[in-house]
């Protein structure tokens, strides 16, 4: 038994068993794919699933991936899964690229795959057995160009990406946003893990003369562009893609004090939650003594979702499907914790531009 | 494939198939053999081609995608290390241009889709697209170190990028390792599927050529063997053999036709012997009405002879014309018959005298009346014109719906009635036959015309208003049959003037007496082997002033013809004689005394044999049927005589 097996038993250990033990029914069994810095999120589902007591048994099975490079993990993760007994959906993965690598197992096996924060555009070619609950890449980069645009009147763009399908997709629907503005794409650069950000911030500075950057990328890497950009003699604004929102905790740590300058793009705005949202932030507050993120909020909102379907229709894979499907069409959308979810083409995007004040995250794009 | 049963009356009864269902299994047996053969190669077949072609494409697309980025990035990476190694002031226009390469290079439309891929191919090439993604960066980090003048720092990360060239090189090859490995694995796929399509396509074929020739066989059973057989028996009827009968092998459809042929066959013999009785009692009835017309000849002739003496006492004048009027109404009834029992194929002629046809027709049955107590009214038009067609077959027709009247009446109680009538308007020239009798049964009413069709059970043939369709559809006219409102049947034939000209009605008088001695001058040769007929006449004859030589046959007539004083102006001849006949006679005159045949009248009881001496035809207004008036007899002599008077 190799190393990566070892790590799936143990992770099949973790399973977060939440049905009564008397329910007769064989579990209805939602796949979590999602980096272990995920668990709390899923602890929190778990947690409130514990008090479904619908038919049949709703349980969370929890893969944290076992290791290798990102595609390899995804795919060996998705692969697991869907030997799975009992599975209805799965929510994942991280990341476009994983999802991208990942989803066609799912389409293969008919599970339906809810891919809660990835938003690369490619994620639509895959089939009905996909469905994405973050705007896609190409609204994304039209959501930044305008903010940019309008509301801070830069005209010169630059974009900072990291170098898969989730930053070339934002640059691409910058990129393609600029072609109808008066603002351009002055420079675009793709990095990796190790990449010599100074040198490539300087190197694009000098070259393109950019007054706004735009981050795609992780927390830390936004982080150090945005210290680096806070030491120019003329700071320019930076604006991290939903992509460097995912761990706020890791990005106020190494932004430090210049934190409260960078704009986010994110799907929700926690303050603005309603009853709902303030219910789950209250619980994930008890169950992991700190503040939930708006990934973990989709992350929460895609279990559940699932966990609805499984209430409505029973525990068949098509049927859940087209459940999803008909979200937004032909029955109301389904209302999460970070507002309302549906999958029809033309569904109304919740993209906000927000900013932190101390320990709070506020709309940048209200008067 | 039968099915043997016993019957409740221990009668093993044998029931096949349908020839219907035969065809139909034989049909589905080998649709379904091709089906599941084509099936088969299609299903064994098609998925392992259709997955050889539907993996590959994006396996191939990919490997280009990924190759090119690698070659792009290859020739960027070799002029970067030029201007590397270059080192100061620096080539912003190079630096710029590299650059832009590497922007086409990382185009979004080259990023990989996985969702073709094979499972196994994912991960590779995933491996190898992230390698040159951080190939990609690596060459913009030293190109950003050049451009920055950090020409030390460029160096030291251009190896480091070097460093990574090769392991994207590595990731390529595996991935491309991957895909080869996988792209043989199908196409081994596909040659086992192709092997295993061949060998059981060859097994399959192998089978159909076993069960071939059971269907041939099957199909020559119960199909070729029967149809021949069938075949043979129509040609055998069609050469006139009515006693063949094929063998009915199965109770389907061929086996039900065969039962029907033998049953069409069997009807048609008996037919047939229908018919030959009835030509024979023809043939009979002629013959006995040429003897019996003889007797009635000699019967009348004497009694009229009688009837000439004036001093003959009343009451025996009475019983005399008495016993002339019998004779001749017997006379007339036998020339009717030998009439319509000597007309058949023998055309009388194209136009008819409509109502002289009803009239005739109406002497032959009417008969039946008197017995009968049927009431027969008739209305005939008198200024209809002639008609198309021949009187004898129409004659036949009248005889045939009066016939089928009678009957019909007979069936009901007094009064019975026959309306018979005919009219003219601007269809055609009508007759209708009306009767009082029960109708004509709905069952039958459609197909009161087609052949064995009858009311009659064994009586009828079936025949009479078939054949009375025909005769009437061949002189261009039309039958129809209808049930009155008031009961009974109506029949109707509407026929084709063949003129605009009335018909002149003959009613054939018996000619006026030319005086007391209308014959005196003429010298008349008596030929008749019957002396009881041949008396009378020749008494007959010297009454009214003839000389009169007699002969009892052909030969003697010829003597007496040499042998006689003077002039013969007229010979009357029976037709039947011993050692030789009134024809034979006749023959013989037209070669040696051309100018006495034409004089010659016949006398005869039967009409019908005249046809089978069609060699020796004698004009029909030259032969006198007996029994014959006298008097007719003396105006024919006169008229072959051509005698105006003695010449002193």
């Amino acid at each position: 038994m190799n190393g990566s097996r070892l790590l799936f038993a143990a992770n099949l250990l973790s399973l977060f068993a939440l049905a009564a033990c008397r329910r007769p029914s064989e579990p209805a069994v939602i796949g979590f794919a999602l980096p272990k810095s995920a668990d709390a999120v899923a602890a929190v589902a778990a947690d409130t699933l514990a008090t479904d007591r619908t038919d049949p048994p709703i349980r969370v099975i929890v893969d944290w991936g076992s290791g290798g490079s990102e595609s390899q993990a995804e795919a060996a993760r998705a692969q697991r899964l869907v030997s799975v007994p009992g599975l209805v959906g799965v929510v994942g993965h991280a990341g476009s690229r994983g999802s991208l690598v990942a989803a066609p197992v799912y389409v293969a096996a008919g599970v339906p795959l809810i891919v809660p924060t990835a938003t690369s555009r490619r994620l639509r070619d895959l089939g009905p057995w996909v469905f994405m609950l973050a705007p896609n890449d190409s609204l994304e980069g039209a959501f930044i160009g305008a903010f940019g645009a309008e509301r801070l009147g830069v005209r010169r763009f630059a974009i900072f990406y990291v170098n898969d399908e989730y930053g070339a997709g934002i640059r691409d629907g910058l990129k393609e946003w600029t072609r109808g503005s008066v603002a351009s794409l002055v420079d675009e650069v793709p990095y990796v893990d190790g990449s010599d950000l100074g040198t490539l911030l300087s190197a694009s500075l000098a070259r393109g003369k950019p007054d706004l950057l735009v981050v795609a990328g992780r927390p830390n890497e936004a982080a150090l562009l945005a210290r680096l950009v806070s030491g120019l003699e003329h700071p320019i604004p930076v604006i991290g893609a939903d992509g460097t929102f995912d761990q706020l905790r890791l990005f106020r740590d190494l932004a430090g004090p210049i934190a409260d300058s960078v704009y986010f793009v994110s799907s929700w705005l926690p303050d603005s939650a309603d009853a709902a949202g303030r219910a789950y932030l209250s619980r994930y507050r008890k169950l992991n003594h700190a503040e939930a993120s708006v990934a973990e909020a989709m992350h929460y909102d895609a279990v559940m979702l699932l966990a609805r379907a499984v209430r409505e229709v029973g525990s068949d894979r098509r049927r859940i499907r087209d459940w999803l499907t008909s979200l937004g069409a032909s029955r109301p959308g389904y209302r999460g914790v970070t507002g309302d979810i549906s999958f029809a083409s033309h569904r109304p995007h919740r993209l906000r531009m927000v900013r932190l004040r101390g320990d709070s995250i506020v709309a940048a794009d209200q008067p | 494939m039968t099915i043997t049963m016993t019957s409740g009356s221990g009668r093993v009864r044998r029931r096949s198939l349908s020839l219907r269902t035969l065809l139909l299994l034989l049909v589905s047996g080998v649709g379904v053999y091709v089906l599941f053969l084509s099936l088969f190669l299609a299903f064994r077949m098609h998925p392992a081609a259709i997955v050889l072609r539907s993996d590959t494409q994006p396996v191939l697309r990919i490997f280009g995608v990924l190759t090119e980025r690698s070659q792009r990035l290859d020739a960027a990476m070799r002029d970067l290390k030029g201007l590397v190694e270059l080192g100061p002031p620096g080539y912003p226009a190079a630096l710029s241009r590299l650059r832009q390469q590497l922007a086409e290079v990382s185009d979004p439309a080259a990023s990989p889709i996985y969702l073709g891929l094979p499972e196994a191919m994912r991960a590779p090439i995933a491996r190898a697209d992230e390698a040159i993604s951080r190939l990609e960066s690596g060459v913009l980090e030293v190109i950003s170190l050049l451009e920055l003048g950090r020409y030390e720092a460029s160096r030291a990360r251009m190896l480091a990028v070097e460093a990574l060239s090769g392991e994207t090189d590595r990731y390529l090859a595996e991935a491309q390792r991957r895909g080869l490995e996988d792209l043989v694995g199908r196409e081994s796929e596909l040659a086992r599927a192709s092997a295993q399509a061949l060998g059981a396509a060859l097994w399959w074929l192998l089978v159909g050529l076993i069960f071939l020739p059971l269907v041939m066989l099957i199909a020559r059973r119960r199909l070729g063997t029967p149809l021949e057989q069938l075949e043979a028996g129509l040609a055998r009827v069609a050469e006139g053999d009515l006693h063949v009968a094929v063998p009915v092998h199965h109770p389907d459809e061929i086996g039900r036709l065969a039962e029907h042929f033998n049953q069409m066959t069997s009807v048609l013999r008996e037919r047939a012997e229908e018919q030959g009785r009835f030509a024979a009692a023809g043939e009979l009835i002629a013959g006995v009405a040429h003897e019996v017309n003889n007797p009635l000849m000699a019967i009348s002739a004497v009694a009229q002879h009688r009837l000439d003496d004036d001093h003959l006492p009343p009451e025996y004048r009475q019983d005399l014309l008495q016993v002339l009027r019998q004779a001749r109404r017997a006379g007339k009834l036998l020339s009717g018959l030998l009439r319509f029992a000597g007309s058949g194929g023998q055309p009388r002629g194209n136009t008819a005298n409509l109502n002289q046809v009803v009239r005739e027709a109406i002497d032959l049955v009417s008969y039946q009346f008197g017995v009968a107590e049927i009431t027969l009214e008739t209305r005939l038009d008198p200024s209809i014109p002639t008609v198309h067609g021949d009187p004898a077959r129409l004659e036949q027709v009248l005889v045939n719906l009066l016939s089928n009247a009678v009957h019909a009446v007979r069936q009901v109680s007094p009064p019975r009635r026959l309306d018979l009538t005919t009219w003219q308007d601007a269809d055609g020239v009508h007759l209708a036959l009306e009767d009082n009798g029960p109708g004509i049964p709905a069952p039958l009413r459609r197909r009161l015309f087609r052949p064995f069709v009858t009311t009659k059970g064994r009586q009828g043939t079936g025949l009479g208003l078939y054949i009375s369709r025909q005769i009437v559809r061949d002189a261009g006219g039309e039958i129809t049959a209808s049930t009155p409102a008031a009961g009974g049947a109506r029949f109707l034939i509407r026929l084709r003037p063949s003129g605009t000209a009335p018909a002149v009605e003959k009613l054939r008088d018996l000619p006026e007496r030319r005086g007391v001695m209308p014959l005196r001058g003429i010298q008349v040769l008596v030929v008749d082997d019957e002396e009881a007929l041949r008396r009378p006449v020749v008494r007959f004859l010297t009454r009214r002033g003839a000389r009169v030589l007699e002969a009892g046959d052909g030969v003697e007539a010829l003597s007496r013809l040499d042998e006689a004083k003077g002039d013969v102006h007229a010979i009357l001849a029976d037709l039947r004689m011993p050692r030789m006949d009134g024809l034979a006679m006749h023959a013989v005159l037209q070669t040696t005394r051309p100018e006495l045949a034409e004089r010659v009248v016949f006398l005869s009881g039967d009409v019908s044999h005249l046809a089978e001496r069609g060699d020796h035809a004698v004009p029909p207004d030259r032969v006198l049927l007996k029994p014959v008036a006298l008097e007719e007899v003396e105006h024919r002599l006169l008229q072959v005589a051509n005698w105006t008077g003695p010449t002193s």
